[in-house]
């Protein structure tokens, strides 16, 4: 199947330094995707490398069989087919909502563009507002006018660059539901910038870690989760205790309690554990050194072999501070890496 | 918004359209080059000009055009445009004008028999690239209650100790100013002539301001007693009607200075033919026009210059001061020596 | 003005990069800032040829007048301009409403005809010093053809400049922060001079620095009040001394002074990026003056626009009722005006867009442009004198008509364009890179994006701009008087020619018709300026 979007080993220098190295990423018709990774990453960049608001230094951007950017090619931005939902938004204040969505469809005979837009806007529940003017909504709306925009001339693909980083908790929640309700809507596949490693779990398909301008993994939010290739990519979904452990046949030994290694050599090794992978009951012994109820879980601090390790303990009773426990670690949540 | 703006707009495009219309049809006419039309760029700033325009098209058929500005800028113009230039007829205000205008060869020489009859020579460059048609002086204006005449006989009287604080005179960079300057370091020397500056500068009641007629109207309101001015701004206020003009004569009288000696300085208003005038023909007759009895008149009587052609008699108001001794020196001198006036003016500290 | 205008660091690395090749607008841009600065380079080339001129101590004097004049303008401008902004958006007092839009009137005249106004009413044998001497009092002190008087007369006309930028600013200031400031403890005057004036401190800068280029510019008043600056210099070594070398030399130093100005200007519009367009827009909450406070401020304005505008226009009026005019002539002086002002405002406006949209994040070309603005106008006609020449020599038969209004229109684009860049780049800030992108995604060339995006949120600034360009083309003199097509005596020609020849009653009927045919065009450009808010679209 060909890529909806896919950059080839793109790189992109500011100066002297690269933004972007060497990245590879491909995004599927229909598929929402997740590019995630801490800012300075160079994951904005990459994103206006696919869209050609910047041209490439090195390597490909392809559109199925399209050659989009390369080394001396670039098909401007406004042709490459791509919808694009900036951080600020970047509404136009000077037309309404409704002329806000319609801006992309001057193609189009008016009463076709006014349906198309209205059909946007009753995606994103903002056919009442078609007539306001971007400064009069709140933050969430503008967010969806601007994602109905991105959508109303049907893209190929689209490409969000932090949606939902200027919204509350609470309506961020309600925000990204509604988005990604308009993106399956619309058919389009999506790629998704972000920083917060909860919105890229719960929205992606697929998702792709980025650091240091380098694709550091790419795969199923479960598949990132659970088995990251590295220490550093694990610590970018979530947390994750780093115990130091020895592996000795394809077992690793932690303060903790013992995990397969499949593949790791035998000797000093770091074990990767989630906050999910502590198990209270048989098994190495440990001190809580502290105890905090979460609401859904109890949040423990535990301490061994003068290691200390983070973990959520979901049931009703917990230990308190100060007691003894023994515990063990359940594998699908722990990774082991050569020291 | 749009709509409610444009009848705004509509106006904008009317005028644009109108003065395109006019553009065009002045270029028509323009065109050819000798089609009876005589350019004329000219350095006189007086209303007394158009009478004098209308008295020659009347006189000939040619339509003037005029272009008015000031003489610097009218030779830099003239050197710009070099050989394209559309001016017929140089007119300048100032000596120093016209020899600065000669220097940078914008003249060409023309001479004709009436010319050479009307026009003195010692107003006239003696190739015949510029004439003079009309004289002014440069008079010194007093008190009548507070000085008497035979006090300011001389230039050098200005510069007497004995009107410490009583003088008035205007910035030393106007351009009458720097051609007396030049008329005296021609006449007395450079030396001479920095200490005459240095006494008036010492003799000055205020700072250097204002023009000619703010000059004769300080020394009627008793600000000072001694006042330098050209003749025809003087004779201006001699024949208004106006009551303050009126209260002005009353307190005021001019002196023509060095009646004894050398006479007053006189300047004039001149002009040439240009080097590659494109109506040479019609250049030549305005020049005759100019020496004419009937322009003449209109020099003296709308802007009471003294006529440089001695057989026309001015209107009674100018001929009542029109016989004065004249200082015969040639007037080019003004333009040689303008930078060295300028500079003894400085040497002087006369702002 | 209350976005961003300092892109983020990476966006600013994006732009340098640009999305492709140069795109024509951009050549465009640089095309046109060369064009209007290529008088300039004329000159500059003129300045390194020898020259006669003026002492070094002479230098030195006309240096320190001109410092002191400047000085002198700007803190007078900045101070009078800035605080009858306050009075007039944050409180309420009698004539408040009126006198918002009137203060910005005295725009309307000539610096020049102030000069001669106030020169006349003051001089020692007019009516105020001739009615202290009959009452026994010396009237010595009233002395306008000096350099305190100058000061005061180009304060007066240029004031305008401060109180429209700093009106502009009050208006669009962010309530909160006031409001912050009052629940720390400030009183009103405390909130005003720790909170909205440093608030407004890159608008004051801005309108600064064009009363300041204007002064530097202004020939016509300060010479007529026989101060002697750089600019008079220029004149005078032009002049009397015949060396266009020497006024080059002296020019490039008024240029350098300008250069400083608009660096000046940029670093006080940094950190600019406050009143963020998130921000709500509210009424902004006015302080009811009452009694003698209310009168207080009705009296200053009243004051402000009295010696501004009123009293030397009556006077003014009254010496032209004196005498009488050749009406056919005035009223030809007057379309030619219109005609030129229309036609220079449109030209200038058009390549300040050009400039402005294809230099948009690079402020090169612009500055480049601006340069125009602080030079005087005889000295922009020297420079003139150069591609003009390339031109009459080129088309031969020379100065038809259409040529020399071209050069004449040339001359207005290139001493005015700044004065049309100034509020059509403020105007842009309002534009984001992202809104631009976000346009480009859509589906718009750059072409499209500059009409459907740009020049919609801009148009109120393009108006601005316009405006004031009108107004400096009906007052413009020198460059008028040098490139003008033959018989085409403007009204500012014809002021000048009889006040250079002492008829300051004939004068002044040419002066007066300039203020009225300028004084609808600032009105409205009043109320422009006052509606232009931040953050909304008309």
């Amino acid at each position: 199947m060909s890529a909806a979007l896919e950059a080839r080993e793109v790189t992109r220098r500011y100066c002297a330094k690269a933004a972007v190295r060497s990245a590879s990423l491909s995004l599927q018709p229909g598929e929402i995707a997740c590019l995630l990774g801490p800012s300075g990453s160079g994951k904005s960049t990459l994103l206006r490398l696919l869209a050609g608001l910047e041209p490439v230094d090195e390597g490909e951007v392809w559109a199925g069989d399209r050659r989009l950017s390369g080394r001396g090619s670039l098909v401007a931005p406004e042709e490459r087919d791509i919808g694009f939902v900036f951080q600020d938004y970047a509404l136009f204040p000077h037309l309404t909502v409704e002329q806000n969505v319609a801006f992309g469809l001057r193609r189009l005979p008016a009463p076709e563009r006014r349906a198309r837009a209205m059909l946007q806007l009753e995606r994103v529940r903002l056919a009442d507002r078609a007539g306001a003017y971007p400064q009069a909504l709140s933050g969430g709306e503008q967010q969806r006018v601007a994602l109905a925009r991105a959508l109303a001339r049907e893209p190929a693909a689209v490409l969000l660059d932090e949606p939902f980083s200027g919204l509350d908790m609470r309506l961020k929640a309600e925000v990204r539901d509604a988005a990604l309700a308009a993106l399956r809507a619309a058919g389009a596949a999506a790629l998704i910038v972000t920083h917060d490693a909860d919105d890229a779990l719960l929205t992606a398909d697929r998702l792709a870690l980025m650091d240091g301008g380098r694709i550091l993994q790419t795969g199923t939010p479960r598949e990132l989760y659970l088995r990251p290739v590295s220490l550093a990519a694990a610590h970018l979904l979530g947390e994750a205790d780093a115990l130091p452990a020895r592996v000795s046949a394809g077992v690793a030994e932690t303060p903790f309690g013992r995990a397969p290694a499949p593949g790791v050599p035998d000797g000093a090794a770091v074990l990767m554990a989630r906050p999910e992978a502590y198990r209270l009951g048989d098994g190495a012994e440990a001190e809580v050194a502290s105890s905090r109820f979460a609401g859904g879980y109890v949040d423990l601090h535990l301490s061994a072999g003068g290691v200390m390790a983070h973990a959520h303990m979901f049931g009703a009773v917990a230990p308190a501070a100060g007691e003894r426990v023994r515990v063990s670690l359940d594998p699908t949540f722990c990774a082991v890496f050569p020291a | 918004m749009l709509t409610r703006r444009s009848p705004l707009l509509a106006l904008c495009a009317l005028l644009a359209l109108t003065a395109c219309g006019r553009d065009t049809e002045e270029a028509k006419r323009a065109a050819p080059a000798n089609a009876g039309v005589l350019n004329i760029y000219t350095a006189r700033h007086y209303d007394a000009d158009q009478l004098i325009y209308d008295g020659f098209k009347q006189a000939t058929g040619v339509e003037v055009r005029a272009l008015q500005s000031q003489g610097n800028m009218l030779v830099e113009k003239m050197k710009a445009e070099g050989a394209s230039s559309p001016a017929d007829i140089i007119l300048m205000a100032d000596a120093g004008a016209l020899w600065r205008a000669q220097e940078a060869g914008l003249f060409q020489p023309v001479t004709t028999p009436t010319l050479e009859r009307r026009i003195p020579a010692n107003l006239r460059d003696h190739q015949g690239r510029w004439w003079g048609f009309a004289r002014r002086a440069r008079v010194i204006a007093y008190a009548k209650d507070r000085v008497r005449p035979e006090e300011v006989a001389s230039y050098a009287a200005v510069a007497d100790p004995k009107f410490r604080g009583r003088v008035c005179v205007r910035n030393a960079d106007n351009i009458y100013n720097l051609s007396m300057m030049a008329g005296f370091i021609e006449r007395w020397g450079p030396q001479r002539a920095l200490e005459w500056a240095r006494g008036v500068v010492a003799n000055m009641a205020r700072k250097p301001q204002g023009g000619d007629i703010d000059q004769i109207r300080a020394v009627a309101a008793g600000a000072c007693d001694v006042a330098l001015a050209n003749s025809y701004y003087f004779l201006r206020i001699a024949s208004s009607e106006a009551p303050e003009d009126k209260a002005v004569m009353q307190k005021v009288a001019i002196a023509f200075p060095e009646q004894a000696g050398t006479g007053a300085l006189v300047n004039i208003s001149g002009g040439g033919v240009a080097a590659h005038a494109p109506n040479k023909e019609n250049a030549v007759k305005f020049l005759e026009y100019l020496a004419s009895d009937q322009a003449q008149a209109i020099f003296a009587s709308a802007n009471n210059e003294f006529p440089a052609v001695q057989a026309v008699k001015p209107p009674a108001s100018v001929a009542a001061y029109a016989n004065f001794k004249a200082d015969p020196l040639p007037v080019t001198v003004y333009g040689r020596r303008q930078g060295e006036a300028q500079a003894t003016f400085d040497q002087a500290g006369w702002q | 003005m209350a976005l961003t205008d300092v892109p983020a660091p990476e966006a600013m690395l994006a732009r340098r990069a640009g999305w492709s090749a140069p795109s024509p607008l951009r050549i465009a841009a640089l095309l046109a800032a060369l064009f209007a600065v290529a008088p300039l380079l004329f000159i500059a080339a003129l300045a390194v040829q020898p020259a006669a001129g003026a002492s070094p101590e002479l230098l030195r004097r006309y240096a320190a007048d001109t410092v002191v004049l400047a000085l002198g303008v700007g803190l007078l401008t900045t101070a009078l301009g800035s605080a009858a902004a306050w009075l007039v958006v944050m409180h309420r007092f009698p004539g408040r409403g009126a006198f918002e839009w009137l203060l910005a009137l005295p725009l309307a005249a000539p610096a020049y005809a102030l000069a001669y106004a106030y020169s006349d009413l003051l001089d020692v044998a007019g009516p105020v010093q001739t009615a202290l001497r009959d009452a026994g009092m010396g009237g010595e002190f009233l002395q306008v053809r000096s350099l305190p008087g100058a000061v005061f007369v180009l304060s007066a006309a240029f004031y305008p400049y401060v109180y429209l930028t700093a009106r502009a600013a009050f208006v669009s200031q962010s309530v909160c922060a006031l409001e912050a400031a009052r629940t720390l403890g400030c009183g009103p005057w405390a909130a005003y001079r720790r909170v909205a004036l440093p608030l407004a401190r890159p608008a004051l800068v801005a309108g600064a620095a064009l009363a300041l280029m204007e002064t530097l510019a202004d020939y016509g008043a300060v010479s007529y009040l026989g101060v002697q600056t750089l600019t008079t210099g220029v004149v005078r070594a032009f002049a009397a001394y015949g060396s266009p070398a020497g006024a080059a030399r002296l020019s490039l130093a008024l240029l350098a002074a300008a250069a400083l100005l608009l660096v000046l200007e940029r670093r006080g519009r940094r950190g600019q990026g406050y009143g963020a367009s998130s921000a709500r827009w509210r009424e902004l909450p006015a302080v009811r003056l009452r009694g003698a406070a209310g009168w207080g401020a009705t009296a200053f304005c009243t004051l402000l626009l009295t010696a501004a505008l009123l009293l030397p226009c009556a006077w003014l009026a009254v010496k032209a009722l004196s005498t009488t005019t050749d009406a056919g002539r005035l009223l030809r002086a007057g379309s030619l005006s219109l005609a030129l002002a229309i036609g220079g405002c449109v030209l200038t406006t058009a390549l300040a867009a050009v400039i402005a949209f294809g230099a948009r994040g690079r402020p090169l070309p612009a500055r480049l442009a601006s340069l125009g603005y602080a030079t005087p106008g005889a000295v922009m006609a020297i420079g003139l004198l150069g591609p003009a020449a390339l031109i009459w020599r080129g088309t031969g038969a020379g100065a038809g008509a259409a040529v020399a209004l071209g050069l004449l229109m040339y001359a207005y684009v290139a001493r005015l364009a700044a004065a049309a860049l100034e509020p059509i780049d403020a105007g842009l800030t309002r534009v984001t890179p992202s809104m631009e992108r976000a346009a480009r995604m859509l589906g718009e060339s750059e072409g499209g994006a500059l009409a459907r995006v740009h020049a919609p949120l801009a148009k109120g600034a393009f108006w601005t701009a316009a405006l004031l360009v009108f107004v400096d083309v009906l007052k413009e003199l020198p460059a008028t008087l040098i490139l003008r097509p033959f018989n085409f005596d403007t009204l500012a020609v014809l002021a000048h020619g009889y006040a250079a020849d002492e008829r300051l009653a004939q004068a002044a009927w040419p002066a007066l018709a300039i203020v009225l045919l300028a004084a609808g065009p600032v009105a409205l450009l009043s109320r422009q300026i006052a509606r232009s808010r931040p953050g909304f679209a008309r």
